[in-house]
């Protein structure tokens, strides 16, 4: 019986106009996504390697390890074709300077300002938007349409169970959908192969976990479809209240939840960030001068009682101590500075981290939102990228700078700065470089970026999974109880 | 009221049988008011009356779509509310607007229709093409979809399913309705040829003369009552339209 009621359900909707266009729409955009995305990933991928050694040559002419500056850039991962997530929004690079910060700058979309018009369409947007669509298409009218076209009656003066009924209804559309979603998919993957994306094992198995997301999230839409057809009389009804339901979860519930953590969890801007670094900077060299100026007045107040021989004596005698003492002073002010710089955008992280948290929390009530956060995490472009980035990136500086000051103190190289002489017959006069020298960075340390594991992207995603999980099982069992109490007539 | 108690029905259980049955909706209004009557095997029988009068609401009794307030709407003995799967394998539905899947040929509708009544076992496809024939459905159009038939073969198509099914009762609610003379007195002989096969037939109608012609008792319904019940015999040499209109108009 089941198995009769599953094959009808498959045979009409393949014999229908539905089946056809969903086909043909899936085979398009699937495909034309998939195409896209592999262009752009090669692009940026040229782009970066172009840009690495380019780095590396100008890294080569350094004259000095005191003055290393550098740029590291973040590596693109090929998951971005199928879920291109924050890939594009967030810089690509960050330059590295021993007392700056590491801040990505130079997103895909900030040097592309039209690409950012008219974004990049990948596979998790075809489902989340377009696919959900058609799974409402699919079910909209499964009860009150055959119910408005006399069927459901026909059915059931024959020994048919409800349940054995909308069961078969959902598998039923469940399949129907499923056939123009899997042979585009398939192709889709084959093109990748063709292409040769440089995709791991890694990367087919979280391939493969954001597929199964992405059905699990189709198969929401069917269940929800099939539980408001199942509570309305009239299709036309449930396509209206189906529609709405869409739009507002789409589109509604993730950024209200967005705008509802930005009032709830306020964060400060990175302009004040920025002017309150200011402030700590221009206090503590106020203090350093200060303090020089108050060393200076001590110091000559020390030597009031000697004559002037005396004092040009104390002078030279002390020089060399004071210049060092002058030097540690300006170090401890730039260290500070930089910690304190540090500590700030820590705590911007951690507060920006609440409120995203808090967003996420609350746009969760929204399939939608959980299949884009989970897709995203299983593609590793999630809101995590960027710090993931800078951490590693941050760590580099480290490492790098590390070396750096064991290479000055090993091999000192020559300063690549102008020298000023004040004549005052010859004036002013400024002579290149007085050492061209380069150092030598076959030994130093390289950027590598890691791509997330598996382990790890199966522990971000997961709470996410299990939530579509509930939301299908809800919307399932909203349409088994609402069909068992619908009137057949 | 006026009853029938004669042709030796009683010798054999009736098919289908109302047993003081009412129905009360949930917005109040009474359906159907205290109905007896049975159908048994073999007979078939026509229930006249206006829109409203509840022909269709005994039918849906019938069939378990809705519940009865009072007594019961009995189907082989068994009442169809205390095992509803049982009694809808006891009987066929033909509506007044046959509506089956339209993206289906008659031959895929009719095999549906035949394994959802539980004939998966031993049933053959030629089995379809065999009933469509018997029931005036040529074999050029058995492979066409529904889409393209006209009411006449839709209503073919339906009947073809009660007979496919094999239950010894089938409810009829209005089928001759906007068929044309000729499809409709193809149906009725399609009808009668089930009768005489043993099947109990309970058909709500406006066709008074359709009426006439098929059926072995005839009962009048008004407001959800039972207000005639006469066999063909009784009627005999009566004009039935004037007893229609006569109890229609409250002269009776």
């Amino acid at each position: 019986m089941f198995g009769t009621l599953v094959r009808k359900e498959l045979k009409n909707i393949i014999a229908g106009p539905k089946f056809a266009a969903t086909f043909l729409a899936c085979s398009v955009l699937i495909l034309l996504g998939v195409c896209v995305g592999i262009v752009d990933f090669k692009a940026d991928m040229k782009q970066y390697e172009t840009a690495v050694q380019l780095e590396q040559e100008q890294l080569q002419e350094q004259h000095s390890w005191s003055y290393l500056a550098t740029r590291v850039f973040r590596k693109p991962d090929p998951m971005q074709i199928f879920v291109g997530g924050v890939s594009r929004d967030i810089g690509r690079f960050s330059v590295l300077e021993e007392s700056e910060a590491i801040r990505l700058t130079g997103s895909a979309y900030s040097n592309d300002t039209v690409f950012a018009v008219f974004r990049f369409i990948d596979l998790h947007f075809i489902f989340m938007v377009v696919m959900s669509l058609f799974a409402i298409l699919f079910t909209y009218d499964s009860i009150n349409g055959e119910r408005e076209s006399g069927t459901l009656k026909l059915v059931f003066t024959n020994p048919v169970k409800r349940f054995s009924y909308i069961l078969a209804k959902f598998a039923g559309s469940w399949l129907g959908l499923a056939i123009p979603l899997v042979i585009p998919v398939l192709t889709g993957l084959l093109l990748v192969l063709l292409f040769r994306v440089p995709l791991t094992a890694d990367h087919w198995g979280r391939l493969l976990l954001f597929l199964l997301v992405s059905f699990l999230y189709c198969t929401f839409f069917l269940a929800f479809g099939l539980m408001v057809s199942a509570m309305t009389r009239r299709s036309s009804v449930s396509f209206l209240v189906l529609l709405v339901s869409w739009v507002a979860m789409i589109l509604i519930v993730p950024k209200a939840a967005v705008m509802a953590a930005g009032k709830l969890a306020p964060v400060p801007s990175v302009a004040q960030i920025e002017s309150r670094i200011d402030r700590f900077s221009s206090s503590e060299w106020e203090k350093y001068i200060k303090g020089m100026e108050e060393t200076s007045i001590r110091r000559e107040r020390e030597m009031s009682g000697m004559t002037e021989e005396e004092r040009k004596a104390q002078r030279e005698i002390n020089e060399w101590n004071w210049l060092e003492e002058s030097e540690k002073a300006r170090k401890a002010v730039e260290t500070e500075i930089w910690n304190n710089s540090k500590r700030m955008y820590e705590e911007l992280g951690n507060l920006r981290g609440r409120q995203e948290r808090l967003a996420f929390v609350l746009s969760r009530v929204s399939p939608a939102s959980a299949y884009k956060l989970a897709s995203m995490n299983l593609a590793g472009t999630d809101t995590g990228l960027k710090e993931r980035c800078e951490g590693q990136m941050a760590r580099y500086h480290d490492s790098l700078y590390e070396f750096a000051t064991k290479m000055e103190k090993e091999s000192p190289g020559g300063n690549p700065g102008i020298m000023v002489t004040i004549d005052s017959e010859k004036g002013l006069t400024t002579s290149a470089p007085r050492d061209t020298k380069t150092i030598d960075t076959s030994g130093m340390p390289r950027f590598a970026e890691g791509y997330p594991s598996m382990s790890q992207v199966i522990r971000n995603a997961l709470t996410d999974a299990v939530l579509l999980v509930i939301y299908v099982a809800l919307a399932l069992l909203g349409a088994v109880a609402a069909f068992s109490a619908y009137d057949l007539r | 009221m006026e009853s029938d108690k004669n042709n030796g029905m009683s010798r054999t259980a009736p098919m289908l049988e109302a047993v003081n049955l009412t129905k009360r909706y949930d917005d109040g209004v009474l359906a159907l008011d205290d109905l007896n009557l049975s159908v048994f095997p073999g007979r078939a029988y026509a229930m006249l009356g206006a829109n409203g009068a509840g022909k269709t609401t005994t039918i849906n009794l019938f069939l378990n779509f809705i519940d009865p307030t009072e007594g019961e709407a009995r189907v082989a003995g068994v009442a169809s509310h205390r095992d509803p799967l049982l009694i809808r394998e006891k009987v066929s539905y033909v509506s007044e607007n046959v509506m089956l899947y339209m993206n289906f040929s008659a031959v895929q509708n009719l095999d549906f229709f035949a394994r959802l009544s539980g004939r998966s076992k031993g049933f053959r496809r030629d089995e379809c093409r065999d009933v469509l024939r018997r029931v005036g459905l040529e074999d050029d159009c058995h492979d066409r979809k529904l889409k393209t038939f006209s009411k006449g073969m839709r209503q073919k198509c339906g009947i073809a399913i009660a007979v496919i099914k094999g239950a010894p009762a089938i409810l009829l609610d209005e089928p001759t309705s906007g068929l044309d003379p000729k499809a409709a007195f193809e149906f009725m002989n399609l009808l009668d040829s089930l009768r005489a096969e043993g099947r109990a037939i309970l058909m709500s109608t406006h066709d008074i003369f359709r009426a006439r012609e098929i059926a072995d008792d005839i009962g009048i319904v008004k407001e959800g009552r039972l207000v005639m019940q006469r066999s063909r015999e009784e009627l005999e040499g009566e004009d039935l339209e004037k007893i229609y209109l006569d109890y229609m108009s409250g002269l009776s």
